[in-house]
């Protein structure tokens, strides 16, 4: 019983106007640590709102969130707060990378609220931006703007790497180097990480796939061959 | 326009309506302002030109100081242009209340009937005086406070008053009601000449209870003038024009004014002038006469004395004479008594001879009486030894008859005798009364007899014999006594023979005794009488010395009489003396004072002289002035405010704007969008803008001058041209600014449009390449510093705003700081007199009465008569003219101790002395004068004369030129006359005496009026109360505009980088780091603004001071360094308390924000 992440009948509902949609809907699954995890599901099926709730964003109405032992759902929002800020690592489907700020600044700009942050250049060199340390995020392109976002996640050395539709905005390409990068990041640092998508092709480079339809989890499958990120097409 | 079109329009209102409330604010706010202050100034205009026509206000006043006439009034009421005219007889005294305080008050009187409407004062309380004696009383607050004053009863002060106000008045007014004047709009520097020297009540009365037989004044109104404000152009020449026709009036009837009672006046003075002459020379004669008495007494005094010193002589000789006499006398005695002495001495040897005589003759008497004593002794005891002889011869007998019977007794009874001796007798008595006592009875003598003879050893037989032989003895005694007495008597002849001689010679001695007892008798009687002789002589030289004594004592007392009568008749002189010179300076007094029945010349006043008015116009002035600089932060604020905020509304609208070109919505269409959504902010900002502020802030304004002026309603009427030019401007400012913003977003293609615009790109800032300080900044400062320099249009939009509101406090503190300490650093710091008194000429100066007060040390520690001569300059070219006091001390070494020169901005003395030529601060300035510099005045008489400047010092209020008397009469060419005394007062002084002084000032002869400059000073206080009102009118501005900038800022930077605090706060920011986030940029930004604000406010303030400053008041200047940290903690005050109220929206921010599509 000691998952890495678990959710137990977790339910949200949002109140708009006179109706009540249910966006969780005693949602339970669970991810091992270290793993790749790929959540997966149509539009409006309640992937976000899993992310929001996980990524402290957002609290659970019902039900019972675990990560590492620690009992999410209970958290006041200043323990969100602190969870969010030691714990989870959250890359954006459109980067939200500070304009104002360089790269290695937008990186540093999580890692100095850090209790053991990765060094910022030194991250950004692993994401392979060595030479785009300096530029500002309007003097990039959107997979390298990802790839600061995805830095700037990992610098803060959290638990979990939570990233909500990376490639969403990208190209292609770009899109795949990005997922590679989160693939290897995975795999070198044994971090955990949940990747949300609407694209079901990718759950073949996942080490765990979770398939969400109408607020339910309908599937929580352990893929125990991933693929490399390049060796699929879509 | 379509329908559809219209509501989203509307709907986009009420979207973003904190938006549109920004602009609406900021429009409401600089428009409210604008308009607001910019009527202010005509508002308090209008009010009191309102209240001026309500109560018909004069327009011109006619004064004479000879009095004005019916015939007069007649010919003021025909000249053309003349409305109506109120005949006064107005007059300034000392009333006394009943609990005795004393009020320099001036009576004015009401018209008599209610045909004329001049000047009509409004019931306030109580009713309308209606019969002679009553009055009633201006109440303004300022004036006489809360008092109750109906039912006063104000008595005139007789004293004080003069003699033809005292002889017109009755003795007493009793108040009926109060009222409100606008001749008194306010009370300030009302001058007088009685009293205290300002007046401090004003009461209305019915010309009835005046008795003067003129009138002093004609208040009058002027046809047309009503109808314009009596602030403007227009006003002032129809007034100086209708002053002008006036003026001829005025020089006509004052001449035939003036000869009449200078003649009158004349008559009087050469009356009084002969009084005196007949006076002096009858009290001249007095002392003459007194003097030939006085002389007569001495003369009288010397004769007495004469003859005192005559009797002494007498006296003198008498007494030698006497004591001669008295020596002679005694002489003459002492012979008398010698002769008499020597005579007595003679019979007393004499009488010694005689004595042994007769002592001779009596010794040898006595030895013949003592023979005669002896014999008459023994013819004594002859005779007694006859009788003893008798006697003893008689017993024996007896005895021996005794003897006999008892014998025969005894024979008869038998018993035998035997014994017939006595002893036998004896013996036979025993036994006869043995036998029987009644035989021995008879016989008891016998027995005595016997036994007592028997004692004596005797016998009856032996006493025979003894007696026998004792006869014959006595008979032979008897023979020699017979012979010696025969013998003794012829002794006795001898001796009377031998006597008879010396009773002779006794006799004749007795006869000489009694001749020199005679003489002697005489002698002493001659010495009697001569000695009472002696005495009388004495007695009647003593009277005659008491009587030379007493002539002495007379003497003397009449020389002291005389003496006394000597002082007298000094006293006498020193007192005429002084009379007349009383006499002689009355005359001067009244030739003084028909000398200030000046040439007869009507004076003619315009409101402009009513000190209300005038104070009120210039302070009208003064807001104008101050009203048109504010505003512009207001303006330029608001064109910011409307800029940001339509820029970015444009680029949130972006997409919809490109849809709506894609739709096929022309640019203008599309554009109009926005600029309906502008100017729909800025009209109704403007009117609600317009609605208050044309309202508030002249009422705040006009109000906070009533403290100071009584006007009874606000007018605060819409101006069209403030308001049209304010909300136009406004509207047009908005407009551009809208246009503006969406000019480049509508020149793009709808297909550019669809696309979410790039973000604005990071830029690298100036500081960074500044490495050593970039490098030591914190992250988070270097983020704040790269936002700060990014978003322009809000770094200015609020440094501006910010230290716009600085700006405003600093100068509102400022203007306070400036105005409020010029009282007392001219009043107290640098005019160093209290008291200045102004002449009429130099010959005040020589007044007994006035030289006396001037003396006293108690009440004037010093006096510097000084020359005040009111000149003016001869500026430079494109200088203004200014009117000049050429100050010349009487003295030069005294100057500094009345007033302090110094330099402004060091306080370092100057010091003055017979070469200086000090000018006055503000003039120099007016004037672009510098030290060195040649500065030309005119002098009150014309005379041109040009000086050098040595010194510039500092000054307050109106311009000066210092010179000494020597530079003044060696450029003017004639001597300075002094027509100014300064007085400095001794601390203590209290207000009372000070007022008392001032009284007794004014009443010496040629003095104008005394100010004292605590007076002075207090009315000027009296007016900067009204700044405070001012400067909170200010500060709430100030704050009104921080916070809609402010509040505009936060609601930007909120809105636009709502993703940016979104995604900080999932990169698990605390809510406090967050708004620290935007509240660092907000700090620093109202950092900066503070500290622009604040040299900002400096130059503001000195704008202002300068703008706002009279042309003869130098504002300090300064402002406090509390004032710029009060303005500046003010400021930052504001922008904490929006960070405040902006916290709860920052929370809000949802962290969902961050998952959506870039804009």
């Amino acid at each position: 019983m000691s998952h890495f992440i678990e959710f137990e009948d977790v339910c949200k509902f949002y109140t708009m106007g006179e109706n009540r949609i249910s966006a969780a809907d005693h949602i339970s699954f669970f991810v091992e640590k270290g793993e790749f995890c790929v959540i997966v599901g149509p539009s409006g099926a309640g992937k976000t709102t899993v992310l929001n709730m996980l990524g402290g964003m957002d609290a659970c109405d019902e039900g019972k969130i675990l990560l590492d032992g620690e009992l999410i759902s209970s958290y006041t929002p200043r323990q969100l707060t602190t969870y969010r800020r030691y714990d989870v690592g959250f890359v954006f489907q459109f980067y939200n990378l500070v304009q104002n700020l360089t790269a290695l600044e937008n990186v540093e700009l999580a890692s100095e609220i850090c209790r053991e942050p990765l060094d910022a250049r030194k991250t950004l060199e692993e994401v392979g931006l060595s030479d785009r340390l300096g530029n500002f995020p309007a003097q990039l392109s959107g997979g390298e703007q990802q790839r600061v976002s995805i830095a700037r996640a990992l610098a803060k050395n959290p638990k979990i790497l939570l990233c909500d539709e990376p490639t969403g905005a990208l190209d292609y390409h770009t899109g795949k180097s990005v997922l590679g990068l989160l693939q290897d990041t995975c795999r070198k640092t044994g971090r955990t990480v949940l990747v949300i998508t609407h694209n079901s092709a990718l759950t073949a480079m996942a080490d765990r796939v979770i398939r969400i339809k109408s607020g339910k989890a309908i599937s929580n499958e352990k893929n125990e061959h991933p693929v490399p990120v390049e060796d699929i097409e879509w | 326009m379509k329908k559809s079109y219209l509501r989203s329009v509307f709907r986009t209102i009420r979207g973003t309506f904190s938006r549109f409330l920004a602009i609406f604010a900021i429009v409401a706010l600089g428009v409210g302002f604008l308009a607001g202050l910019l009527s202010s100034p005509d508002d308090m205009r209008l009010s009191a030109d309102r209240y001026y026509d309500d109560t018909g206000l004069y327009d011109l006043r006619v004064l004479s100081t000879l009095g004005l006439t019916e015939e007069d009034l007649d010919a003021v009421r025909g000249i053309e242009g003349v409305k109506e005219v109120l005949p006064v007889k107005d007059t300034d005294l000392l009333l006394l209340s009943s609990q005795g305080d004393s009020y320099t008050a001036r009576i004015h009187t009401l018209p008599g009937d209610d045909s004329v409407s001049v000047n009509t004062p409004q019931l306030i309380s109580g009713r309308m005086p209606e019969k002679s004696g009553e009055c009633v009383v201006v109440a303004t607050p300022s004036l006489v406070g809360d008092k109750d004053w109906i039912g006063e009863k104000l008595t005139v002060d007789r004293e004080e008053a003069e003699e033809e106000t005292r002889d017109s008045l009755p003795s007493s007014l009793t108040v009926v009601g109060t009222v409100k004047s606008s001749l008194y709009l306010s009370m300030e520097r009302e001058h007088t000449t009685v009293g205290a020297g300002t007046l401090g009540l004003i009461a209305y009365t019915l010309p009835e209870t005046f008795s003067y037989d003129y009138y002093t004044g004609f208040y009058l109104t002027g046809e047309g003038c009503e109808e314009l404000s009596a602030f403007s152009d227009a006003y002032e020449d129809r007034t100086e024009a209708l002053k002008e026709s006036l003026d001829s009036l005025g020089e006509e009837r004052s001449r035939l004014r003036y000869e009449e009672i200078i003649g009158e006046a004349e008559e009087e003075l050469s009356k009084a002038q002969k009084e005196l002459d007949d006076k002096k020379a009858e009290a001249e004669k007095e002392l003459s006469d007194g003097e030939k008495e006085l002389e007569d007494g001495r003369k009288e005094l010397s004769d007495s004395e004469q003859r005192l010193r005559d009797a002494k002589a007498q006296i003198d000789s008498g007494e030698q004479e006497l004591a001669n006499q008295r020596a002679s006398y005694n002489a003459q005695i002492a012979a008398s008594q010698q002769q008499l002495d020597e005579g007595y001495a003679q019979l007393k040897s004499y009488e010694d001879a005689l004595q042994e005589g007769l002592t001779k003759i009596e010794q040898a008497q006595a030895q013949i009486d003592a023979g005669y004593e002896a014999l008459d002794k023994g013819d004594h005891q002859l005779l007694a030894a006859k009788e003893e002889l008798d006697k003893t011869e008689a017993q024996l007998l007896a005895l021996e008859n005794g003897k006999q019977a008892l014998w025969q007794a005894a024979a008869a009874l038998n018993i035998p005798v035997t014994d017939t001796s006595d002893a036998g007798a004896l013996a036979l008595i025993d036994t006869l009364s043995s036998l029987s006592e009644e035989a021995a009875a008879p016989f008891a003598a016998l027995k005595e007899g016997l036994l007592a003879l028997a004692a004596q050893g005797q016998d009856t037989v032996s006493a025979r014999v003894q007696l026998e032989a004792g006869k014959a003895e006595y008979e032979k005694n008897l023979q020699a006594a017979k012979q010696a007495r025969e013998e003794l008597d012829e002794q006795q002849k001898a001796l009377n023979e031998q006597a008879a001689p010396v009773l002779e010679q006794q006799k004749a001695l007795k006869e000489q005794r009694e001749k020199l007892d005679r003489s002697k008798a005489q002698l002493q009687q001659a010495m009697a009488s001569a000695r009472l002789e002696f005495y009388q002589a004495e007695e009647e030289l003593n009277d005659a010395r008491a009587q030379y004594n007493d002539g002495l004592a007379k003497l003397n007392e009449g020389r002291k009489e005389l003496e006394s009568a000597e002082k007298e008749l000094e006293d006498g002189r020193a007192q005429f003396h002084e009379e007349v010179e009383d006499a002689e300076e009355e005359l001067r007094d009244a030739r003084a004072k028909i000398r200030d029945i000046e040439e007869g010349q009507w004076h003619l006043f315009t409101r402009s002289s009513n000190a209300g008015f005038s104070s009120y116009a210039s302070n009208a002035d003064k807001i104008a002035a101050i009203a048109s600089v504010f505003p512009v932060f207001f303006f330029l604020v608001a064109a910011l405010v409307v800029l940001t905020t339509m820029t970015r509304m444009v680029e949130e609208q972006r997409l919809q704007i490109g849809t709506l070109k894609a739709l096929g919505y022309s640019s203008g269409a599309i554009a109009f969008q926005y600029l309906f959504y502008a100017a729909l902010g800025s009209v109704l900002g403007s009117v609600i803008g317009l609605l208050i502020g044309c309202r508030l802030f002249p009422y705040i304004i006009i109000n906070a001058y009533n403290i100071m002026y009584d006007i009874p309603a606000a007018f605060t009427p819409f101006w069209p041209s403030y308001c049209l030019l304010s909300s136009l401007l406004m509207t047009l400012c908005a407009l551009l600014s809208t246009l503006l913003a969406c000019w480049s977003e509508l020149r793009s293609s709808p297909a550019a449009l669809m696309l979410p615009k790039a973000p604005k790109a990071g830029k690298r800032i100036f500081l960074e390449y500044i490495t050593p300080l970039w490098e030591r900044l914190k992250f988070t400062q270097k983020v704040t510093a790269r936002n700060l320099i990014r978003y322009k249009k809000r770094f200015f939009m609020t440094v501006i705003g910010i230290s716009g509101c600085t700006a405003l406090l600093v100068t509102g503190f400022g203007i306070k700081d400036s105005i409020s300490p010029i009282v007392s650093l001219q009043y107290e710091e640098l005019n160093r007199y209290q008291l200045m008194v102004v002449l009429k000429s130099e010959e005040a100066l020589s007044g007994r009465e006035f030289k006396s007060i001037m003396g006293s040390k108690e009440e004037i520690e010093g006096s510097l008569p000084v020359m005040q001569n009111e000149g003016q300059v001869i500026p430079r070219r494109g200088d203004p003219e200014d009117s000049v006091s050429i100050f010349v001390p009487s003295d030069s070494a005294l100057l500094p101790d009345y007033f302090t020169f110094r330099h402004r901005g060091d306080r370092s003395l100057i010091p003055f002395d017979e070469n200086q030529v000090v000018v006055t601060e503000k003039l120099a300035q007016r004037q672009h004068l510098k030290v060195g510099d040649t500065i030309r005045v005119k002098n009150q008489d014309g005379e041109e004369g040009s000086f050098t400047i040595t010194q510039i010092c500092e000054n307050y209020v109106s311009h000066y030129l210092y010179l000494s008397p020597a530079a003044y009469e060696e450029a003017f060419r004639t001597p300075p006359e002094m027509n100014t005394v300064l007085c400095k007062l001794p601390k203590d002084l209290s207000q009372q005496e000070q007022d008392q002084l001032v009284t007794r000032l004014l009443g010496c002869r040629d003095v104008t009026s005394a100010f004292s400059t605590t007076e002075l000073s207090e009315s000027f206080g009296n007016s900067i109360k009204s700044i405070d009102s001012i400067i909170l009118v200010l500060i709430l501005s100030a704050g009104a505009l921080a916070f809609v900038v402010l509040y505009n800022l936060m609601n930007i930077n909120i809105s636009e980088r709502k993703k940016e605090l979104a995604t900080i706060k999932v990169l698990g920011f605390y809510d406090r780091e967050v708004s620290a986030y935007i509240y660092r940029e907000t700090g620093i930004l109202s950092l900066i603004g503070t500290a622009l604000g604040l040299v900002l406010g400096f130059f503001l303030h000195q704008y202002v001071v300068r703008t706002a400053e009279i042309d003869v008041v130098m504002f300090a200047r300064t402002v406090l360094p509390q004032s710029y940290l009060y303005s500046a903690l003010l400021t930052l005050a504001f922008s904490a308390l929006i960070c405040l109220i902006m916290y709860p929206k920052l929370k809000a921010i949802s962290m969902v924000e961050s998952m959506k599509a870039p804009e």
